[in-house]
């Protein structure tokens, strides 16, 4: 009876000690090496496109990647970067990856935003949309989008009054040319039979239709 | 100095922890789709390992064993890990922001890792004084850390090849773990 | 152990074992493929006619302008100069274009370019009047050498000389300033790509110009040494060159020319590897032979130099090799740049009729051409004609990881490595493998059992890892940018609130001032005096002053919000509830105060209402992005509070007049009854 009662005790006393021990070390290490701000947030930031365009609902690149950092967002909020971009997120703040909700924008080239020169009036309300000034202009005077410094964000067509703004795929140069990317021939031999396949496939059903 | 350089071949690669023993197959799966990922885990793991065998010898020689408590050693065990897994996250992030960077989110992840719970029990079922169980942790985590590497890069060239369709992913990442099982079944008897 | 022990031992072991001809040469790798250079070789150089039209197409690099010499409808002559470097061009590297014959200037319009991509360059189109009348000396040289760095430079610009052998880079750009720096001169005669014959040819039949080229350029820059590299299997070009330099060394004893025989193995014509061959000297990763004291050029180039230094002719033809196993009769040729391709392939007899594309360079490294009229340009050594391909294309097969391409490789890099990486898209660790090192030989292409394209595959990659890099250029200046313009967004912001804080201060004091002079007391004083007695009048006048302060309310809410509401509410109350006092509880006090401290009311809402135009204004006006603007900006609201000030003071006038009248009629009133 009375071994029991020791050995119980003593068990208590000793986790209720390690578990002081412990408690203390761990709260004089969370004292002792406290870190300021957030670094996750610049490796975030690092990663995302730039392009300031806020389609992730915050007012640009950063805020997006500092509540990435404090985990109160999803990761798959920005457009621009894509499934890419999103599951560089998850690696970095360890969330777990998400589907993109708006696939179709991925895989479209980068666009950039051209003027109309002869229809614009001057509003500068582009100017105000722009995130990165790199439209260029004055009131009641022609404006012009310096095309290096255009991120695509899409921000300035709406705002337009007289629809002068369109996006456009850039123009390929020499400077710009990109090789393509070589087709192996065992791929394009089986599209082929994939084709005949589906064709034959095809033509299987219209004879049931008949 | 003989039987250190022993513990030490036998836990790298004769009785490896992953391959052999099946311990930590959870990281080793799940963190190892990237040679980096795979370092910064191994290197993380060998870290907390080291520290941990260590302090689970000093708890149970100095604590369960004189009180005849032994049958809780599990408990300390896990309560031990986690401290000196909360431990070492705070003072990298501090010391070492490069370090924190590499290590990442796979510090906190070694808490669950069962390769270092299984270091501490084997520890005490195999006797082992002090430096034998500092050098019996830090072995299987250098084995740990191959592993993972080699785990890694191969998963990375995996990845890039032409792998028939139902094959594709985890059953691929599970045939090849277990041909490197195999092949480290191999050094059985290396050394007894 | 001595070359030809070397040579003697290897060869009949190349029998058993080809590759054991890699040991003859020092650098890395190589491959032998079947040269069929004796198809070219076995006719005299051919005279071609001038063409219909001549298409010269003007490179233009993005962000760099070009002056036009000429317009369309011109009568030009041969080597007059069409387009050249705009001035502005600080570090210009486009060269200038002359007319190859004379004629008129047809058209200048987009037209494709002899590049993989195929994309379309704006060319002038010369009409020949095959009279081929030429200015001479057109550069305007004095046939001396000239002595300084500079002035052969400023020779070389305005000849248009690039380099022939391929990459085309510039030949001015490519000198030092200084005398002194190159210790080796070295005469790239190595033509190691299948069917092309044109430099053996040119030093078979111009040894002396191409030597005496390099012996000038020698004298110019200083350089003690001349080394010529020559392949074995071009005997009749070695002793041509050997002979040449021989009659030279005579007279200028202080150059020493060699003349190398080099083992015939492909790619020896790459700089780096011709560099290693002849000197022994690797040249690091990402420097140049010229950081190592060497300069290195093709032998056309230094024909094309002797030319121009001598007789200011510029650089308007060049040697093009016109071969292929499609062609009957294999050719050299000195072609007009602008011929397009297809004329120069018909000449050679072709046995199909040509469909297929055809192609600029040699079958290691050219590329098919988007479209067979593509002209002649500074860089097409040769028009390759194939016969048409078999329908039964070669099967791509996968890896076999063999490890013949890193064998191969010239450039001891790791193809299978690079190119599993490439496939899987992992263009990060590609860049890694030092893909920006690759001389895109074909060597392992070539070697490949499994017949990949590797070559294709780290064009593809390279591409792509230059495209990143500008992207992540971009999004680094589109983060710079932004962030730039938050912080000015938040200056002026700042800058707004001082300037209304301000402008808020001077008014108080202009408020303060008439009081002061009027009653001798402390704003303080009288606002608490002003109050205990509204307190006394407020039972039978609740009800209205609920009112009056709901219209003060009003006002406050309407005023701009940065001028602090309350405090204009608080200061209409108070003159309010003053004025009370002053007409009913105490009707004897003097009712000027009432009316002037109305006035003030009257002027400090109409100073507000003009603050909120203003800074509206501000907000439009300040947006623009430039400095520029913002100087304009920062000039405007400086204006615009002048502006303000003065309606400010007018409005107070009248507010003034407005008010002593409203006194003075209440002031009857009160006497009335």
């Amino acid at each position: 009876m009375e071994g029991w009662f020791i050995s119980i005790t003593a068990a208590i006393l000793i986790f209720v000690g390690l578990a002081i021990v412990f408690g203390l070390l761990l709260g004089y290490a969370a004292i002792r090496f406290k870190v300021e701000g957030n670094p996750m947030a610049e490796q975030i930031d690092k990663v995302l496109p730039q392009t300031q365009c806020g389609q992730c609902t915050f007012p640009g690149c950063k805020p997006y990647a500092e509540a990435l950092a404090k985990g109160e967002t999803e990761v798959n909020l920005c457009v621009p970067g894509g499934t890419d971009t999103m599951i560089l997120i998850s690696e970095i703040t360890g969330l777990e990856p998400k589907e993109m909700e708006n696939t179709e924008a991925e895989h479209k080239p980068k666009e950039t935003a051209f003027i109309d020169e002869d229809v614009c009036i001057g509003c500068v309300l582009c100017i105000k949309a722009c995130p990165v000034d790199a439209i260029l202009g004055a009131t009641k005077l022609m404006h012009t989008v310096i095309q290096s410094e255009c991120t695509g964000c899409d921000k300035c067509a709406p705002v337009c009054p007289v629809d002068c703004i369109d996006m456009r795929p850039p123009s390929v140069s020499i400077d710009n040319w990109q090789w393509p990317e070589p087709k192996t021939k065992l791929e394009s031999s089986l599209e082929i039979t994939l084709k005949q396949n589906s064709n034959l496939l095809i033509k299987n059903q219209k004879g049931e239709i008949k | 100095m003989q039987e250190y350089v022993l513990i030490l071949i036998s836990t790298v690669l004769v009785n490896n922890f992953v391959l052999v023993k099946f311990l930590g197959l959870c990281p080793f799966m799940g963190v190892s789709k990237k040679t980096d990922a795979a370092l910064g885990m191994g290197l993380a793991t060998t870290f907390v390992l080291t520290l941990s065998s260590v302090l689970s010898y000093i708890i149970y020689s100095y604590l369960l064993q004189p009180f005849g408590l032994e049958y809780l050693q599990t408990i300390a065990f896990i309560l031990a890990i986690a401290a000196v897994v909360g431990f070492t996250e705070m003072a990298v992030h501090k010391t070492s922001p490069t370090l924190y960077q590499v290590l990442g989110i796979y510090l906190p992840l070694i808490t669950t890792n069962c390769a270092v719970l299984g270091v501490a029990l084997l520890n005490v079922t195999e006797n082992n004084n002090f430096l034998e169980s500092a050098f019996f942790g830090f072995g299987a985590a250098v084995g740990f850390t191959l592993v993972m590497v080699l785990f890694a890069s191969l998963r990375e060239r995996i990845d890039a090849s032409d792998v028939p369709a139902p094959f594709k992913g985890a059953p691929i990442a599970l045939i090849t773990a277990g041909l490197m099982s195999m092949a480290f079944m191999g050094f059985g008897g290396m050394v007894h | 152990m001595n070359a030809t022990f070397m040579h003697t031992f290897i060869r009949p072991l190349a029998i058993l074992y080809p590759m054991a001809k890699r040991w003859l040469h020092r650098f890395h790798g190589g491959v032998f493929p079947q040269t069929y250079k004796s198809l070219s070789l076995k006719h005299p150089i051919k005279s071609t006619p001038i063409p219909e039209r001549l298409i010269l197409p003007v490179k233009q690099l993005s962000g760099q302008k070009v002056a036009w010499h000429v317009a369309v409808g011109d009568t030009v002559q041969k080597n007059q100069c069409l387009v050249r470097a705009a001035k502005e061009n600080k570090k210009g590297i486009i060269v200038p274009i002359h007319a190859p014959t004379s004629g008129v200037i047809h058209a200048i319009e987009m037209r494709p370019l002899p590049h993989p991509s195929g994309l379309n360059a704006l060319s002038i189109i010369i009409k020949p009047d095959f009279k081929d009348s030429a200015l001479n000396n057109a550069l305007n040289v004095n046939g001396e050498v000239p002595e300084t760095p500079q002035q052969l430079k400023d020779i070389l610009l305005n000849a248009g000389i690039v380099g022939l052998g391929g990459a085309g880079f510039p030949t001015f750009a490519k000198l030092p300033n200084q005398t002194g720096i190159i210790n080796t001169l070295i005469m790239n005669g190595a033509e190691c790509e299948p069917f092309i014959t044109c430099d053996d040819v040119l030093m078979q039949t111009h040894a002396q110009d191409i030597l005496k080229g390099a012996v000038m350029i020698a004298q110019i820059l200083g350089i003690p040494s001349i080394i010529c590299g020559i392949e074995e299997n071009k005997p009749a070009a070695i002793q041509a060159m050997n002979a040449a330099a021989k009659r030279l060394t005579k007279k200028t004893s202080q150059i020493n020319i060699t003349i190398q025989t080099l083992p015939a193995v492909y790619p020896m014509g790459g700089e780096k590897q011709l560099i290693q061959e002849l000197t022994g000297i690797e040249i690091p990763a990402k420097t140049h032979a010229i950081d190592s004291g060497l300069l290195v050029f093709n032998v056309a180039t230094f024909a094309a130099i002797f030319k121009a230094i001598t007789l200011g002719e510029p650089l308007t033809q060049r040697l093009v090799t016109v071969a292929g196993l499609g062609l009957k009769h294999s050719y050299n040729t000195y072609a007009l740049l602008g011929t397009p391709f297809l004329t120069l392939a018909n000449a050679g007899q072709p046995t199909h009729s040509i469909q297929d594309p055809l192609i600029m360079g040699g079958p290691m490294m050219g590329f098919q051409v988007a479209d067979n009229h593509v002209p002649v340009i500074k860089t097409t050594n040769c028009i390759l004609v194939q016969p048409p391909k078999p329908a039964t294309e070669i099967m791509v097969m996968p890896c076999i990881r063999c490890g013949e391409c890193m064998d191969a490789c010239p450039v001891n890099l790791l193809p299978q490595q690079m190119f599993w990486h490439s496939q899987a898209h992992e263009f990060d660790k590609v860049e890694k493998l030092n893909i920006f090192d690759c001389i895109e030989c074909g060597c392992c292409s070539y070697v490949c059992p499994s017949h990949i394209p590797l070559v294709q595959f780290y064009r593809h990659a390279k591409s792509e890892i230059k495209h990143n890099h500008a992207e992540q250029q971009a999004a680094e200046l589109a983060k710079q940018r932004h962030e730039f313009r938050l912080a000015r967004i938040e200056r002026e912001k700042q800058e707004r609130e001082a300037r209304i804080k301000a402008k808020k201060a001077a008014v108080k004091k202009q408020a303060q001032k008439p009081s002061d002079a009027s009653s001798a007391k402390s704003a303080a004083m009288k606002a608490a005096a002003a109050r205990a007695a509204a307190k006394r009048a407020t039972q039978q006048e609740s009800k209205q002053e609920i009112e009056q302060s709901a219209q003060a309310d009003e006002i406050s809410q309407n005023s701009p919000p940065p001028l602090s509401a309350r405090q204009k509410a608080i200061d209409t109350a108070k003159k309010q509830a003053a004025a009370k006092v002053g007409s009913k509880v105490a009707p004897n006090k003097d009712p000027r105060t009432s009316a002037k401290q109305a006035a003030k009311k009257a002027a400090a809402m109409a100073a507000a209402k003009r603050r909120a135009q203003t800074s509206l204004k501000n907000d439009s006006n300040v947006t623009a992005p430039k400095t520029e603007a913002k100087t304009d900006s920062n000039a405007n609201p400086t204006q615009t509070t002048e502006h303000s000030k003065q309606t400010m003071n007018d409005k107070r006038t009248q507010a003034m007049e407005a008010a002593k009248k409203r006194a003075a009629e209440r002031k009857a009133q009160q006497e009335s009854p």
